[in-house]
């Protein structure tokens, strides 16, 4: 990633509002570049262990620092296939649930071939036709959780949109550049913050928290 | 030319911004008014007067305080300005009022245990001291009302079992009992807090004890988004179960007030804050019975101040006043440091020590911005409960010399800066004198103590946990000799699974007043030497080529009728140095501190005859001394030629004259000179006076029928002829004599006459406001263990009547 220049150093910079769009962005990002193992191991081990998605999804937000993919979108899809399949218990169902998984791994390898095959293409092309690029300006509130253990703790921050949505902020090296002092602006729903940064997975790195 | 007058106005503001003390005085007229006059005292002894009157907190008290100049049609005024504050460095964000607070206890799906009734968690959050809602609201002095929104009073059962919340662990269970209470009608407000109570700690949080969002987040509810600020407590350990851990509690709520941790770099590393989570379990009898109860340690001044309930008196050089509340800062490169004082709070009295704690102020990006602040030089994990300043102690912050000169149970005197002969006026004081010194250098304790007040402070002595987890008085001395070493204060910092508790061995507190010279006192020789300059470089000093005081910057000598009266920080301590040519010289240096105003310099060469100030550092001061005078109500007489112990003790017995047997017997009237209390310190073998009152081997004044037996070597009781001791013990006697009390102390040997002084100090007031002739013989010895000597022990072995 080329370090471009921060938004307060632009003249007339335009801050984006927080908006629906904005909010998908955090839930799913479009700006995904490849698929690799380590995002798939953990959805499946989870997936075996019989967690609920959501929950995966969280997990491989915490392990991995690889950015988003399809193949989120592809087991997010198997996995209700898979839980429909499960709430079959119908008598004679027998044969279709053993047929099920080889349909599910049939798929899959169609789908990762299609993948693959579109990414070689994306990659052959000029840049206007990639994804949105993962440098963002994201408006919202900054908040933390702290963790106390008995001899140490851990604080995690997150930006909040105001309608119960947070995402996991990373703040280390960023560039606070806000009016008064950082810790007025923790928790506080009076004091909204732009960050500026880029998406690592479901992580926000932060380069920049302005007013 | 009127523009030009304004301009040259503003720059002589600017210019002659002042500093300063307020004083002042009534005139008292017959017709029953009166008027007050306040002035501007400057440095160098100057008095503007005031245009307004200034606040009645800072008259005579010695406070610096910052003013401005004013031109009025009568002259030129000083006006006082309100103190400054800290806008940008230090951040404020007050919260006062209301707080809504809903209370839950929950439990996991699988686990049924509930370990506390709701009676225990309600008062845990909301009853009486010690509680959550007490400390928050007692720390706030009244700033909050903890109000309780909701309290659900049944355990609810979260829909899922502990493993399942361990990942967005606050959000999700919050959700649950959002969830939970709307099922049940209850909606909670936007902007309240949010308290729940977890029945155990799943496995996979590890030793986790709660966890808390600073301030407040947004949740996503059934009847729309709220803010709330949330504090989930787990059931870490069953000792809760008969021990309400208040400070764990009271802790995660800190962080909804948006605050966090207070450590040195370790972050539970501050013994002083609530957010520092230094545990202090008490034995108290309150809302669960006697028990122990985790109470939280107070609330630090950044803190108090980024609420909106602590402020700053001032900032940088000057002496400043302490109190509940309030302290000072040092802005430097690194950030903003804070000095402020705990001891008497309804919570901070429970802490083992009272000190003077430093805090410094800035960001990092684990969100952090109070950090403790470590003075002394001792590190380590955990350095907190050890470093802090007592009287008598100082410590380099942020480049200044921050030292602490006074205190009672709710302010101190703290001193920003190198402290002046004014500034330790009054300090809390410790008295030593050479060993082997005269008497008369010795007796000259006595006079300064009229100046300075003992240090006989509450504290922790050594290994407290085996004697008691609270402050307690041993009785400890305030008055040594140069080669004796009274490690009577010892502080633990650290408890290690290998070596326990490590200690930290500090000198008895407080400001050490050295008396005597160079030759005769060791440790004025250490802190001024002969030939060399002193200690922070203190030009006057004993020239032994030319036998007299010089004064380095000048090269002046003065041979006879001279002394230094000094005042020096070196190390952790502040030391006052008094001394003279000759022991007369010792003893009037001590007598020209007691009576007359010392000026605002770090030390002074004097004229012992009539007072005149010969030399100053820094210079500005040289002329008449300014001296009221003193009343004296006591006076110690010592034999002249006792041992120096013996004089010494006459200081810790009393303040006042410092007299010579051989002085007040030579007067042709010698009880009618002396105050209504005359103190006569030392055995009747070395002094005098006391043989008049006390002989050996016969009753003693009135009938007193305790006397020292010279062919059994010990104290007899003549009513019965009983050797009642001898080593170890001492008499002390009040004997009504022509309108004067002479209280007589005196032991087998110089150190049981010193305890004999002390058993006065501690113990002496029964006997002293006694009507009629009253004696006692008591034997005493040292508290001391692994070699520390922290106190004295008293057994009363006969009385009389």
């Amino acid at each position: 990633m080329t370090c471009v220049p921060p938004p307060s150093s632009r003249n007339n910079p335009v801050y984006p509002p927080v908006t629906r769009s904005a909010v998908n962005a955090v839930m799913w990002p479009r700006h995904t570049t490849s698929a690799r193992l380590a995002d798939v191991v953990p959805l499946t081990v989870y997936w075996l262990r019989g967690f609920d998605i959501n929950e995966a999804v969280m997990a491989r937000a915490r392990t991995s620092s690889t950015q988003s993919s399809y193949i989120w979108k592809i087991f997010i899809y198997l996995y209700f296939l898979h839980t429909m399949a499960r709430s079959v218990n119908v008598r004679g169902m027998g044969v279709m649930r053993l047929v099920f998984p080889v349909v599910v791994v049939a798929v899959l390898i169609a789908v990762a071939v299609w993948v693959a095959a579109t990414l070689r293409g994306s990659s052959e092309g000029v840049n206007a036709a990639s994804p949105t690029p993962p440098v963002r300006t994201l408006r919202g509130f900054i908040v933390a959780v702290v963790v106390d253990y008995a001899n140490e703790s851990r604080t995690e921050f997150f930006l909040d949109f105001g309608n119960g949505t947070h995402v996991p902020l990373d703040l280390s090296g960023a560039d606070i550049r806000l009016k008064d002092h950082f810790v007025v602006y923790v928790g506080n729903p009076q004091r909204p913050v732009y960050v500026w940064g880029m998406w690592q997975g479901r992580m926000f790195k932060a380069w920049e928290v302005y007013e | 030319m009127n523009r030009a007058l304004l301009l040259l106005l503003a720059a002589a503001w600017l210019v002659f911004a002042l500093s300063g003390y307020v004083v002042g005085y009534v005139e008292d007229y017959v017709n029953g008014s009166s008027a007050t006059y306040y002035f501007l005292w400057l440095d160098d002894g100057s008095l503007i007067p005031l245009v307004e009157p200034p606040p009645h907190y800072l008259v005579g008290t010695g406070v610096r305080v910052e003013a401005e100049l004013v031109y009025t049609e009568v002259g030129v005024g000083a006006r006082v300005l309100a103190p400054r504050e800290p806008t940008q460095a230090i951040p404020r964000q007050p919260v006062s009022g209301s707080l809504l607070v809903t209370l839950v206890a929950a439990k996991f799906a699988d686990v049924s245990f509930e370990p506390y009734n709701m009676s225990y968690v309600h008062d845990l959050a909301f009853g009486p001291f010690p509680s959550m809602r007490h400390f928050w609201e007692s720390a706030s002095g009244g700033a909050v009302i903890i109000r309780p929104y909701y309290i659900h009073w049944s355990w609810v059962t979260l829909p899922s079992n502990g493993s399942r919340y361990c990942i967005n662990t606050i959000n999700n269970i919050t959700r649950d009992v959002i969830n939970i209470l709307y099922s049940e009608g209850v909606r909670l407000p936007s902007y309240s807090y949010l308290v729940i109570i977890l029945n155990y700690r799943p496995s996979c949080f590890g030793n986790v004890l709660g966890m808390a969002t600073i301030g407040f987040q947004s949740f996503d509810t059934p009847y729309g988004t709220i803010w709330l600020a949330v504090s989930l407590v787990f059931h870490y350990t069953n000792y809760t179960l008969n021990n309400p851990d208040l400070l764990a509690i009271s802790h995660e709520f800190g962080h909804n007030l948006r605050l966090h941790h207070s450590g040195t770099g370790a972050e539970y590393d501050n013994y002083w804050d609530v957010m520092g989570n230094r545990r202090l379990w008490r034995r108290l009898n309150s809302w669960f019975g006697e028990t122990n109860y985790c109470v939280p340690n107070g609330l630090s001044l950044p803190h108090l101040y980024y609420l909106g309930w602590g402020s700053f008196v001032g900032s940088g050089e000057g002496a400043w006043l302490l109190g509940p509340r309030s302290g000072i800062y040092i802005p430097a490169s690194g950030g903003v440091y804070t000095v402020e004082y705990k001891c008497g709070g309804v919570y901070e009295q429970f802490l083992d020590w009272c000190g003077v704690v430093v805090h410094r102020v800035s960001s990092s990006a684990s969100g952090r911005w109070v950090f403790f602040h470590t003075v002394l030089n001792v590190t380590g994990l955990i350095v907190s409960p050890f470093n802090f300043l007592d009287v008598g102690q100082s410590a380099w912050v942020a480049g200044q010399r921050v030292s602490v000169v006074w205190r009672n149970s709710t302010h101190a005197k703290v001193v920003v800066g190198l402290p002046t002969l004014a500034d330790v006026v009054g300090a809390n004081a410790t008295f030593v004198v050479g060993s082997s010194a005269a008497t008369i250098d010795s007796v000259a304790a006595v006079y300064a103590r009229t100046v300075f007040s003992p240090t006989a402070t509450f504290t922790l002595p050594v290994f407290h946990y085996e004697i008691s987890n609270s402050r307690m008085h041993f009785n400890p001395l305030f008055a040594y000799l140069d080669d004796e070493q009274w490690l009577t204060q010892v502080r633990y910092y650290q408890y290690s699974v290998s070596s326990g508790w490590l200690y930290y061995p500090v000198r008895y507190p407080g400001v050490v007043v050295s008396v005597g010279g160079p030759l005769a006192n060791s440790l004025t020789s250490a802190l001024n030497p002969p030939d060399r300059l002193g200690a922070g470089g203190l030009p006057f000093y004993f020239d032994t080529a030319a036998g007299g005081i010089k004064d380095a910057r000048t090269g002046q000598v003065w041979r006879s009728n001279v002394a230094v009266v000094a005042v020096v920080p070196n190390g952790s301590r502040v030391y006052v140095l008094v001394w003279g040519i000759g022991g007369e010289d010792t003893r009037r240096a001590a007598r020209w501190l007691a009576e007359c105003v010392p000026p605002r310099a770090r030390a002074v060469v004097i004229n012992t005859t009539d007072f005149r100030v010969l030399a100053s550092w820094p210079s500005g001061f040289v002329g008449a001394s300014v001296c009221p005078g003193a009343v004296y109500t006591a006076a110690a007489v010592v034999g002249a030629d006792a041992a120096s112990i013996d004089a010494v003790g006459a200081a810790m017995a009393t303040g006042g004259l410092g007299l010579l047997d051989s002085e007040v017997l030579s007067s042709l009237t010698p009880l009618y000179d002396l105050p209504p209390y005359v103190f006569s310190v030392g055995g009747p073998l070395a002094n005098s006076f006391t043989r008049l009152y006390n002989p050996p081997d016969g009753l003693g004044f009135g009938g007193l029928p305790f006397y020292y037996s010279t062919s059994r070597g010990g104290i007899v009781d003549g009513r019965t002829g009983a050797l009642l001791c001898t080593s170890n013990c001492f008499v002390v006697a009040k004997l009504i004599d022509r309108r004067r009390a002479v209280v007589l102390a005196w032991g087998i040997g110089g150190h049981d006459t010193r305890a004999a002084a002390a058993h006065l100090h501690h113990h002496g007031r029964p006997l002293l406001d006694a009507r009629s002739n009253t004696a006692m013989v008591v034997s005493w010895s040292y508290l001391s263990r692994y070699g520390y000597r922290y106190g004295l022990n008293f057994t009363t072995l006969a009385t009389w009547p």
